[in-house]
């Protein structure tokens, strides 16, 4: 019976992936993964850009130098979606294995899970995976277990790995481990998030966002009911574009509904067993997670935030807002497996009942079975890729590389024309600068990298490019977007082939903007990698297993 | 007795599920001429940007 949780686990994450789990890659929207992924100032936080993906560009470096990139996709994909429902799964407290299986399979068959996965955020499937083993571990420091504080440490490690999955693990970490052990919780989650931290407040532009994507990136009803039921069943991400069709089916709202009210009835079992404090912390997180995501499409609630995201450093975390909705999915989850126990109880074909609640999530949201029904393909990088990353290797001439249209997404017959954010800056040795406007609907929404915007200027007034730091330029071929031929006048060709040209900008070149200052930045990393090093220490050697019981 | 309203109750409820299905079919398969194509948004694509996504 103990293996019957992560059997259910392991099917649920092979339903998915089984189709990608051939070599190549993965690429939509914002997932990019490369062959050899180079280490470079941007994955530490120290470029231009807002460190959104720090540190996981750095962790994903390394990671591709022990493995290829591709592999390293797969692992961190299957590790997320098996985690995640066998988290919740042994999180569920009750002796009933059939009602671990409901709360796993209502994890981790998810529209948030669907949703993000469509939309490439996997560090945000990764954090999603670690929240039930955080609130696992978090709850074992609340009642004082030996060695539960180098466990909650470990079980937030995966999640720190972007500014939102870090801020996810931990505010659960500190609610689940109580207020007795605030004083050694809040130190323990802002060290293991300073490697992203520290880099948003020191960078010399600050990190304060447009507004204009406000609105754009505001939590949105998917077909029937409204945006609240949409945020309530786990969905109602911004991009109409990667919601599963199912979601559209006039049921869903009702089903959505009828489970909050299961889970609201099953959650009241949660205080005898974990203990009211803990339980009511718990449950209420999940609601602040819902009025987080909800917050933007209220009456008034848009403006606010445009004003805090305008004002307040770091309110950019509250644009998509419906990813702080993953708060809410354990409570969900935990409270529809203890509704349906405690129905059970009062019905003779208990059986059918828990068959019914665990198939459900599969039947109504079928659509994220094999890779989203083949939304998702694995597709190879064209040769073009490699022989441009070959010719900068063996050019030390200075300058960073320009990436060319001016768009941060792009639509290529290679991947099946699916939108995919520019891979130069993760394929290329050198750090490349991509546009940072984004247009959703065909509206642009600003960025906040001041180089970007220096560069757009100087293409615009055809300038030395060479004055803002660029020594290359790349040109991607096969994407929608212009290139303005003034532009490659004066440029020398290095290669050119039928999906890339590069050129030499002549001339002087100027040293890069500086970003955030190195010390800071490196010691901030350094002081989170020795606190998990310590928690693995602590649980690998006997240290501590001598302590006398009782003391 | 109670087999007669059961199976009467499940056939209307049928009727009802499977009438308003069709409803709900038809409707959405007609076309809207209430849209304005006119000012309808961009396509995906042009204008030469590539969307991040549609709200």
């Amino acid at each position: 019976m103990r293996l019957v949780l992560p059997a259910v686990s392991a099917a649920l994450a092979l339903l998915v992936l089984t189709p990608l789990l051939g070599r190549g890659f993965v690429l939509n929207y914002d997932m990019v993964f490369t062959p050899d992924q180079p280490l470079l100032p941007d994955g530490l936080g120290l470029g231009s850009a807002l460190p959104r993906s720090v540190p996981a560009d750095a962790v994903m470096s390394f990671a591709t130098a022990l493995l290829p990139g591709d592999v390293v996709q797969k692992v961190v994909l299957l590790a997320a979606l098996f985690a995640g429902p066998l988290g919740a799964g042994r999180l569920v407290p009750t002796d009933s294995v059939a009602i671990r299986v409901v709360a796993a399979v209502w994890y981790g068959w998810s529209p948030y899970v669907a949703e993000r996965l469509f939309m490439g955020h996997w560090p945000y499937l990764v954090a999603y995976a670690c929240l039930p083993w955080i609130a696992a571990a978090g709850l074992a420091v609340r009642r004082g277990e030996h060695g539960a504080l180098p466990k909650l440490v470990l079980a937030c490690v995966p999640a720190v790995l972007t500014p939102t999955g870090g801020i996810l693990a931990a505010v659960l970490a500190v609610v689940c481990s109580g207020r007795r052990a605030l004083r050694v919780t809040v130190p323990v989650v802002v060290l293991l998030n300073l490697p992203w931290f520290l880099p948003s407040v020191l960078r010399p532009d600050g990190s304060l966002s447009s507004p204009d994507g406000v609105g754009a990136f505001a939590a949105r009803v998917e077909g029937w009911g409204s945006p609240v039921t949409s945020v309530l069943g786990l969905g109602g991400i911004w991009n109409a574009e990667v919601v599963p069709g199912s979601r559209a089916m006039p049921l869903v709202p009702v089903l959505t509904l009828l489970s909050v009210a299961v889970a609201l009835v099953g959650l009241r079992s949660l205080a005898p067993r974990w203990g009211v404090a803990p339980a009511r912390s718990f449950v209420l997180l999940g609601a602040v997670g819902v009025a987080v995501a909800v917050f933007g499409t209220l009456p008034g609630g848009g403006d606010v935030l445009a004003w805090a995201v305008s004002h307040v450093p770091g309110a950019g975390l509250l644009r998509d807002s419906q990813k702080w909705v993953a708060w809410w999915a354990l409570p969900l989850a935990l409270g529809v497996a203890l509704g349906v126990e405690a129905a059970g109880k009062h019905l003779a074909n208990r059986a059918a009942l828990v068959s019914l609640a665990a198939l459900l999530p599969l039947v109504t949201m079928p659509d994220l079975a094999w890779g989203g029904l083949g939304r998702l393909e694995v597709v190879d990088y064209p040769a073009d890729w490699s022989a441009v990353r070959a010719v900068l290797e063996a050019d030390d001439r200075p300058g960073d590389v320009l990436s060319l249209p001016m768009s941060a997404f792009r639509r290529f017959a290679w991947n099946g024309d699916r939108t995919q954010l520019d891979p130069a800056p993760r394929f290329l040795p050198r750090t490349v600068v991509i546009d940072d406007v984004v247009h959703v609907g065909g509206e642009p929404v600003s960025g906040e990298d001041g180089r970007a915007a220096a560069i757009r200027g100087a293409l615009a007034r055809n300038d030395d490019l060479g004055a803002v730091g660029i020594g290359w330029v790349l040109v991607e071929h096969g994407t929608p977007g212009a290139v303005d031929p003034r532009v490659l006048d004066g440029l020398q060709e290095v290669w050119s082939g039928p999906w890339l040209t590069l050129y030499r900008v002549p001339g002087v070149i100027a040293p890069p903007p500086p970003g955030a200052p190195a010390p800071p930045v490196l010691a901030g990393d350094l002081a989170a990698l020795a606190l998990v090093a310590s928690g693995l220490l602590w649980l690998l050697l006997p240290a501590g297993r001598f302590r006398r019981p009782g003391r | 007795m109670r087999t007669v309203i059961g199976v009467l109750i499940a056939v209307v409820a049928g009727l009802a599920f499977a009438g308003g299905g069709t409803y709900a079919l038809v409707n959405s398969l007609v076309p809207n001429e209430a849209a304005e194509l006119q000012n309808a948004p961009a396509a995906n694509n042009s204008n030469g940007v590539v969307n991040y996504g549609t709200p």
